[in-house]
């Protein structure tokens, strides 16, 4: 019988660095984001001293410096070539790999958690990297399996949610929180508790025309792949569930009093834009148009009843994209061009329009790291062609993880205390220079 | 039927496999005695399994270095080749694990 399973490497880019630096397991490490502003990935020792994902990193300082927090700027280089060889092992050992981002992959599976165990010390042994491996029916279930498996020490990182008896399946879903499904966002999850669903057990027990009405279709999928429906197409391979997916996202929400301030005004609206980004990724799309506004409070006689007048601007961007700190950019600029000095604002919000289906392969590249060094042309950056193993986006790390619980910009100016790549590790597997050196 | 169009590539001499396969650099003589010499690099593969007379990059509570894996009836050693160094004992204390077999050594004369 062939489920689906899902190879998620632990910490990835922790991982990437603790490689070369053994001393440092068992340790908080933390890699901070492309500007050294906001933290990308925890060891699970960082994890433990309650920093958040996604958390500007001054903020945290005082941890840091008291629990001796080793800091990394990102070094995408070394990541992705760690995620090459991660992907290349998986390739060698099953058959069917559909790389979903820098530290994930699905793959077809026939044996069951002793072979994902086998399969898991292999990776490892081969890379350095530690992963888990989740087993499920569907994609929806295999990633719950995943999140078990780290969840939980006692599974040796991997977990087979697919041949446990139906009694176990729903012991380990009534455990499982709504908002770790796959594909339900922070809005939905949100909708869910406020309908007293709380987990996936919950979930799977509310009946399918609710979920339809309320949901769409693609909650209805969602359901039904939460259940443990198998899907499999014709060709033994596994295609991604068709997705309903909405054709503009909008956030927006009044301050509640007026605000004057630019960090303020750009603080509640980056938090739009991240929100939108989730969004984006959490039904596989990408956007083309960006737009943000602002209300501006003026007297009546200018804006006749309301006392306020909407401005906005709007951007198409250059290549379609779901990643927040892309959107974050181009949200910054278009604020900087309508922000007044002297005015009030009432309401910020940000919307996205254009929408278009993500490949599961989003490559969203930085002109000065990867598309550079690999000179592969910026314009074509969907690889629909699932045989063929590209060029990787190491960022699709930060689509995976950072969304969930950010909750705060990463303001680009604040860049006091840590300054800009100042701890980016050796190249140790792209540069000849670089090399790691021992005696 | 010979192949006239083959180029010899030092990728495919050196490396069986590349996905598991990383370069090091040495520093010191400790490794003479093999033929290593400080300055040389090392292909080193995670996923070659290692015997008692392997080269291996070994990290012994948290330091690299690089040393033959010898198992003797006295116990696990990571042995010099030179003799200005002295065998280390893999203890239980240790925290000792092998990194990679090393399976050449590149040495330059520029």
């Amino acid at each position: 019988m062939k489920f689906i399973a899902l190879l998620d490497c632990n910490n990835f880019f922790v991982s990437c660095e603790r490689v070369f630096r053994p001393e440092l397991r068992g340790k908080p490490v933390v890699v901070l984001s492309s500007n050294d502003g906001c933290i990308v990935s925890r060891s699970n020792e960082a994890k433990a001293l309650g920093i958040p994902m996604g958390a500007p990193v001054f903020k945290w300082r005082e941890e840091v410096e008291k629990y001796n927090v080793k800091l990394f700027s990102s070094n995408f280089s070394l990541y992705s070539d760690m995620s090459k060889r991660v992907m290349s092992i998986l390739k060698e050992c099953v058959k069917h790999v559909e790389i979903y981002s820098v530290d994930e992959a699905f793959f077809l599976i026939d044996g069951g958690a002793n072979f994902a165990a086998d399969l898991k010390n292999h990776v490892e042994r081969c890379t350095g990297i530690p992963v888990s491996i989740g087993i499920g029916e569907n994609k929806t279930r295999a990633k719950m399996a995943t999140e078990i498996a780290k969840k939980n020490l006692e599974h040796d990182g991997a977990f087979d949610l697919a041949s446990k008896n139906p009694d176990e399946q729903i012991e380990m879903l009534k455990k499982f929180p709504i908002e770790d499904i796959w594909g339900i966002g922070r809005s939905l999850s949100r909708f869910l508790k406020d309908n007293f669903i709380y987990t996936a057990k919950e979930f799977t027990e509310v009946p399918d025309t609710w979920v339809k009405s309320h949901m769409g279709l693609h909650g209805l999928l969602k359901l039904r792949e939460c259940r443990g429906e198998i899907f499999e197409n014709a060709y033994g391979r596994f295609e991604a569930t068709g997705e309903h997916v909405k054709k503009s996202i909008i956030s927006s929400r009044s301050f509640g009093k007026k605000l004057y301030d630019f960090e303020e005004i750009w603080n509640a609206l980056s938090y739009h834009v991240c929100r939108i980004g989730e969004d984006l990724r959490s039904q596989n799309s990408v956007t083309n148009v960006l737009s943000i506004y602002l209300y501006k409070v003026v007297t009546r006689d200018e804006a006749g009843s309301t006392g306020r007048v909407q401005v906005s601007r709007t951007m198409e961007l250059p290549r379609p994209t779901s990643y927040t700190p892309e959107l974050l950019k181009y949200a910054y600029e278009l604020f900087i061009d309508i922000y007044e000095k002297d005015a009030a604002y009432k309401k910020a919000g940000a919307a996205v329009g254009e929408l278009s289906q993500a490949d599961t392969k989003q490559l969203d590249l930085f002109e000065d790291t990867l598309c550079a060094k690999i000179g592969k042309p910026s314009e074509n950056h969907y690889l629909n062609d699932g045989k063929k193993q590209n060029l990787m986006n190491t960022l699709d790390a930060l689509h995976q993880k950072w969304g969930d619980r950010f909750d705060i910009s990463c303001f680009p100016r604040l860049r006091t205390w840590v300054s800009r790549k100042e701890n980016r590790s050796p190249l140790y597997t792209t540069s000849w220079d670089e090399l790691l050196t021992i005696s | 039927m010979e192949n006239y169009e083959i180029k010899l590539d030092l990728n495919e001499y050196f490396i069986k496999h590349p996905a598991a396969t990383f370069f090091v650099k040495v520093v010191g003589n400790s490794m003479e005695g093999e033929g290593i010499k400080g300055g040389d690099m090392l292909i080193v593969d995670r996923s070659k399994r290692p015997k008692s007379g392997s080269i291996v990059v070994a990290v012994v509570d948290g330091e690299f270095t690089v040393k033959k894996l010898t198992q003797t009836r006295q116990g696990l050693f990571l042995t010099p080749a030179n003799p200005k160094f002295k065998p280390v004992k893999i203890t239980k204390s240790m925290e000792f694990e092998v990194w990679g077999v090393v399976t050449g050594a590149i040495h330059s004369y520029l």
